[in-house]
């Protein structure tokens, strides 16, 4: 459990992360060339921006390496019950009841049995997904001989979106619970997390809102598999280190986290922003705002990075992450109107701060490589002897150097703390889980290779979805991509090619302005130039062992969850459910 | 056809008023309150003490 008020975690990790962004700045603009001064100050300024980002990403996972795990949380044994929401629009009813139908069946074989019941809370639109989700449900019900414990109920206006549909629930039936578990419909969790969850809230009155860690699961592209190991490697450690500097004022990512009901309802009840989308109407990332409501009416929101045995799924392919990345940074920058909002914590405030910087951090990038493209066709003529009189010449600064430089200093920034984590993997014993040391080391070097590739592409993904927000463009409310993500060769064409091109400009207008940096530029504009078969490789089944802890030593509910799946796999989704449902046991 | 396509949608109909009829939520009403994000302009604010003050004075 993290500090209550981590003012120290905080002071080092911003001190830290302002000096290197300073150091950054100074680097550049103390060795700025003769001529074109706006531009290397520019250049300068993004260049703080952007190192500013990238060391504040890197002192969270220092913070979360720093030894010592913090005093036990406390627990109690909950008096109340606990609403499980399962959320879901427009999704696959068979896979996201299974997971439901595991979870329940998890719970049954518990003492606690009783205290429990699902909130299938549907938002779907469609006729025929609506009539597929009313047939699964059945099935549900029958198979788990469930009524009166796993609730179905589907709005017919979609006001509010997620945030509205949890807000219907609790208004309706809020008062029957005690505790809410909030899930998304491709979460799973452990009966025992579940459980210890309830008991952590009941340990601590002033509890509002319990984030627990989840891990990704069932990836099978190669895209999909190296964020999984990403997420199972990295995410406990940079966990570790934002539950350190957030304290009490922790983060809410929107699922697979409990909530004390009568805080939630007390607190969050989101009000539409004045204006239309993208900045103004229905807040898009609530679960940062709610975290902040909780927070700003004095209730604790806490992580807890040791909450295994809970679950997610993760986009399978580069197109899917980049969708689902668009609809988070619309919902990001429109926290820009919050800033100011009354009463708010200053770390509240700060932490959305964080969030715009996420994305914005994307234009600083591409601004710093603009500019210095553009800076050497600016230079006057260096003068070797500036100085009357003085017989020695003075050499002009070497842009090489400085480009080396920041390399160096990006790639320390990004891999460092990559490669630290796998360290304390391997001494820690956890790299077991991985396969063993050898392999993790090695899995590690491939996923830092494949995020380099990646990584320039996700930079001009995240670049288009920012301009197209703040030219106004409202990216509405698409339903998630999940399942199988292989792309075609031809789809992964047509949706990046805009990349290539970009990727070609900026090459020839190097070799044009500035040929001495055009190798320097190669690494960002090589996987841009090569943006679709990037894609489509990355799309397709993954054939290098990475190797993850849900895997090499799975959870039960896993199987679980795989066994009830194969059993409804042979049903169609036309008549899954008996034709007239037999009697049910309440 | 068109009796398969209507039967077809009919039998959906009921599986749906089924799945919402077993499904249905407890009742157990809680109030939330609408919270506030945004500071009320002074043109509002104004507004509102004008709106405030004028029966008062009319009286």
């Amino acid at each position: 459990m993290a500090d209550p008020r981590p003012y120290g975690a905080r002071g080092a990790a911003l001190g830290a992360s302002l000096g290197l962004a300073a150091g950054a700045f100074v680097l550049f603009f103390a060795q700025r060339q003769t001529g074109g001064l706006w531009v290397e100050f520019a250049r300068s300024l993004l260049i703080l921006m952007a190192t500013f980002w990238l060391a504040w990403g890197a002192a969270q996972a220092l913070l979360g390496l720093w030894p010592g795990s913090g005093a036990t949380p406390r627990r109690a044994e909950p008096k109340g019950r606990c609403a499980i929401l399962v959320p879901v629009h427009e999704e696959d009813p068979r896979a996201t009841f299974a997971r439901i139908a595991a979870m329940d069946a998890a719970l049954a074989e518990t003492a606690q049995a009783g205290q429990f019941d699902f909130a299938i809370l549907s938002d779907t639109r469609s006729p025929s997904g609506a009539a597929r989700e009313a047939s699964w449900y059945l099935r549900l019900l029958r198979d788990r001989e469930a009524q009166g414990r796993i609730f179905y109920r589907r709005r017919s206006s979609n006001a509010g979106r997620k945030a509205g549909n949890i807000e219907d629930f609790l208004k309706t039936s809020g008062a029957a619970y005690e505790f809410a578990l909030i899930l998304d419909a491709d979460s799973l969790m452990s009966a025992e997390t579940i459980i210890e969850m309830t008991r952590r809230m009941a340990g601590e009155p002033r509890l509002g809102l319990l984030q627990s860690l989840p891990g990704v699961i069932r990836a099978g592209s190669v895209f999909g598999r190296a964020m999984q190991f990403s997420a199972a490697l990295y995410s406990p450690v940079f966990a570790r280190g934002v539950a350190r500097l957030q304290g009490e004022t922790g983060p809410f990512w929107g699922h697979n986290a409990m909530v004390r009901v009568r805080a939630f309802a007390e607190s969050c009840a989101l009000p539409d922003l004045s204006g239309p989308p993208p900045f103004g109407g229905h807040i898009l990332s609530h679960d940062y705002v709610e975290a902040a409501l909780l927070a700003r009416a004095g209730w604790i929101v806490r992580l807890d990075p040791d909450l295994t045995g809970s679950y997610e799924e993760g986009p399978e392919n580069i197109l899917a992450h980049a969708k689902r990345d668009r609809r988070w940074c619309q919902g990001n920058l429109q926290h820009a109107r919050l800033l100011a909002a009354p009463g708010l914590l200053q770390w509240s405030r700060f932490v959305f701060l964080q969030g715009i910087l996420a994305y914005v951090s994307s234009l600083f990038w591409l601004g710093f490589l603009a500019t210095s493209i553009l800076a050497p066709s600016l230079r006057v003529a260096p003068d070797y002897f500036p100085l009357p009189g003085w017989s020695f010449p003075v050499m002009p600064p070497n842009e090489t150097a400085r480009t080396a430089g920041l390399i160096i200093g990006v790639l320390g920034l990004l891999v460092l703390p990559k490669l630290l984590i796998a360290v304390q993997a391997i001494r820690s014993g956890r790299a077991a889980g991985f396969g063993g040391p050898v392999r993790l080391l090695t899995s590690t070097l491939v996923e830092i290779a494949l995020s380099s590739i990646t990584a320039p592409i996700f930079l001009m993904f995240q670049t288009r979805s920012v301009l197209q927000v703040l030219s106004g463009r409202d990216g509405g409310w698409p339903a998630a991509a999940r399942g199988e993500g292989r792309l075609g060769l031809i789809e992964s064409w047509q949706a990046s090619r805009w990349i290539t091109v970009a990727g070609l400009a900026g090459l020839a207008a190097a070799w044009k302005l500035s040929p001495e940096l055009t190798p320097w530029l190669l690494p960002v504009a090589g996987p841009m130039i090569a943006a679709p078969l990037v894609i489509w490789i990355t799309s397709l089944p993954c054939r290098i062992p990475f190797a993850v802890p849900s895997e090499t030593a799975p959870d039960p509910i896993l199987a679980r969850q795989e066994s009830i799946g194969a059993s409804w796999a042979s049903l169609t989704d036309a008549d899954p459910a008996p034709s007239h449902p037999e009697p049910l046991h309440a | 056809m068109t009796d398969q396509v209507t039967t077809r949608t009919d039998a959906q109909t009921d599986l749906q008023h089924e799945a919402a009829r077993l499904g249905a939520l407890p009742a157990a009403p809680l109030a939330m309150p609408r919270q506030r994000l945004e500071h009320v302009p002074l043109r509002t604010r104004l507004a509102r003490l004008r709106a405030l003050i004028a029966p008062r004075a009319d009286a």
